[in-house]
């Protein structure tokens, strides 16, 4: 796959939640594209949906979630138009992989952590042989000595030390940065085209998390993966992003380069977000805040969802849904007036 | 106006070790530290939940840890807490305005009309209307239960308040909020806080002083402004440096020092300074002896054996 073309792309995603009789838009008419090696983060604040995203490019959200239009495109094939079990066999866990923020949800606490790696290469790496061969002891070993120690050097690599003994550990055995790490050895391991991570190192000791940036950020250019980073936390994004995108209640509202959106924000959404970061505050004064509150998921309008709490808002705001406003050919902004916002 | 002496310590670990700091009447105080530091333990001692094993701890003079009964009764009135997670600190079961009316019946026997005039001040003090004192707490979002929780440790009026991570788990936008309507209370009614935060953007804005911990021990502290431009003990500038940045700000400190390694476990601390292991600039001198505090200027100290002998001691 040559490097400019597009690893993942999302046209147009809409997801919904059902709950009782009432239809929630938590995804609303969504598009992005990653190339290569790039890293996507997308931030928002709690409610604006980029969980619901991440889940459902892997088709695992819950029982009362629908993507109910738009595609996803992962390396020119349509993921909406794959059955559950080519989605299970090729995708998860393979070609896209991802790292949530609770480490305890991704590790089961009652097998080593060395069978968990094993059993990923064993399930994605089934050969279909004939029944006698399947006979062959040998044969069998080998392979599994060979797996066995494709994970200790996995392990190795994420900086592990004593990696052979830790193979057999358990999962309570490790520190939290430990957990992430092996979380992010079984996730280099597959060499997926994508790597869906979600707060990762949230709740992480401070060192701990500059540490494990370091190194995710080494791994990914060493394996050239694609990375959708999902996190609020701007700072994080201006140290590992190639390009930001904003969302707000479902919506993306300004996408372009991690240096543009932080050094030239355009929607009033993002301005106000820089500007509520603690060192964005002069000393002794208020910091900003955003009045108001993110609208429910049952109560957002066609037009601009952030009207209510915008302080440029004029009356076209509440009459026709914002088009998306090309400011270069990679910053988009998502509002009505961005041309006179100060 | 608080000043102690103190170690905590369980059969096997030290949580906080021989730790001497004081606290002045009106200051903010942040209490920085990664996990196993102590600050927590800390805080909670501060407010009797735990007894330490050894030492002393002064408030207004008076040595708390002396106290009983009536004492205890009369000295919880003036030092309250923010604790870390507001809606496990919420009865589920009660009604705001009567989580918040609680301490007011347990120690003013206020009557009724009293109560919910007292309420619906504290409630527009953290700048939420009335009519949240009829929630309960699951319909509250996180920001609004943790300006609750701040209302409520209020209504005694205390002299000192101690705050658990204030903004853990917030987004940006409600952590600018709670700063604010913390710092409003804080210039108002004239409060002492103890800030606890891993969070180094929102110590460096909110507070006056800051204390550096790290496995049961003080290693470095001194004024905000001191403590961030010119960082002394190698922990301190390593954390600093670890700190992710936003892009076109400033960085926290000039000095390059990564922190290698994990905190070790409380149980078994490090033999001498606690920090030598990880410390890109230790000497043969600091695997044995515990360093003790210099001062280096004015309010600032910090415990580190190199700091020691480069200052001529």
């Amino acid at each position: 796959m040559d490097k400019d073309q597009n690893v993942l792309e999302m046209r147009e995603v809409s997801i919904i939640y059902r709950v009782g009789n009432r239809i929630g838009k938590a995804v609303d008419r969504v598009s992005f594209e990653i190339k290569k090696g790039e890293v996507l983060g997308l931030a928002g604040e709690s409610g604006c949906g980029k969980s619901t995203l991440a889940w459902s490019i892997l088709r695992l959200l819950p029982g009362n979630a629908r993507i109910v239009s738009g595609d996803m495109i992962l390396e020119g094939k349509n993921l909406l138009k794959l059955s559950e079990r080519a989605l299970n066999d090729e995708v998860r866990g393979n070609k896209i992989t991802m790292i949530i923020q609770n480490t305890k949800d991704s590790l089961n606490p009652v097998f080593t952590v060395g069978t968990q790696m094993f059993d990923l290469l064993r399930f994605h790496e089934q050969e279909k042989q004939s029944l006698i061969a399947s006979f062959n002891f040998f044969r069998r070993a080998k392979r599994n000595k060979e797996r066995r120690f494709r994970c200790i050097k996995m392990l190795e690599e994420m900086e592990i030390a004593a990696a052979d003994k830790r193979f057999s550990e358990y999962a309570f055995q490790f520190s939290g940065g430990m957990r992430q790490r092996v979380i992010m050895a079984m996730n280099f391991m597959a060499n997926p085209a994508v790597l869906i991570a979600d707060e990762p190192t949230t709740g992480l000791d401070v060192s701990v998390e500059a540490y494990v940036l370091e190194l995710f950020k080494s791994k990914i250019r060493k394996y050239e993966t694609a990375v959708i980073y999902i996190t609020h936390n701007l700072r994080i994004l201006s140290e590992i992003a190639d390009k930001v995108a904003i969302m707000y209640a479902g919506t993306i509202v300004e996408q372009a380069p991690v240096e543009e959106l932080f050094d030239n924000p355009l929607h009033p959404y993002t301005k106000a977000l820089i500007k509520c970061l603690p060192e964005s505050g002069v000393l002794g004064e208020k910091l900003q805040e955003i009045p108001g509150q993110v609208p429910s998921i049952f109560e957002r309008t066609e037009n601009c969802k952030f009207q209510p709490r915008c302080p440029y808002s004029t009356e076209i705001c509440t009459q026709a849904p914002p088009r998306t406003g090309k400011v270069s050919s990679s910053h988009f902004v998502l509002c009505h007036n961005f041309l006179t916002v100060q | 106006m608080l000043s102690r002496v103190l170690g905590v310590k369980s059969e096997m670990v030290k949580a906080v070790d021989d730790l001497t700091f004081d606290i002045d009447e009106g200051e903010i105080v942040g209490i920085v530290g990664e996990t196993g530091c102590g600050k927590t333990t800390l805080g909670k001692s501060i407010l009797l939940l735990i007894k330490p094993v050894e030492g002393k701890i002064f408030f207004e003079g008076e040595n708390i840890l002396e106290l009983s009964g009536k004492g205890i009764r009369q000295f919880r009135r003036q030092v309250q807490i923010v604790p870390q997670d507001p809606v496990g600190s919420l009865n589920p079961r009660m009604k705001i305005k009567n989580a918040i009316a609680e301490p007011l019946r347990a120690y003013n026997g206020m009557y009724h009309e009293k109560i919910e005039e007292t309420v619906g001040n504290l409630l527009k003090t953290v700048d939420l209307s009335p009519e949240y004192g009829e929630k309960y707490p699951f319909q509250l979002s996180g920001g609004e239960a943790r300006r609750v929780t701040v209302a409520r440790s209020l209504a005694l009026h205390p002299k000192l308040i101690i705050c658990d991570e204030p903004t853990s788990g917030l987004d940006f936008s409600t952590s600018a909020k709670i700063l604010n309507v913390v710092k409003e209370i804080h210039d108002k009614f004239n409060l002492t806080y103890a800030w606890i935060s891993h969070n180094l953007h929102e110590v460096n804005y909110i507070s006056d002083r800051i204390l550096v911990m790290y496995l049961g021990k003080i290693v470095e502290i001194g004024k905000t402004s001191d403590i961030f431009t010119n960082p002394a003990h190698p922990y301190t500038q390593g954390l600093l440096q670890a700190v992710p940045r936003f892009i076109g700000r400033k960085s926290l400190t000039q000095k390059k020092v990564h922190l290698r390694g994990e905190v070790p476990s409380p149980i078994n601390p490090p033999p001498g300074c606690r920090f030598h292991p990880r410390c890109a600039f230790r000497m043969a001198k600091c695997m044995e002896v515990e360093p003790m505090a210099v001062t280096i200027k004015e309010g600032h100290k910090v415990a580190c054996c190199r700091v020691l002998s480069n200052s001529g001691m």
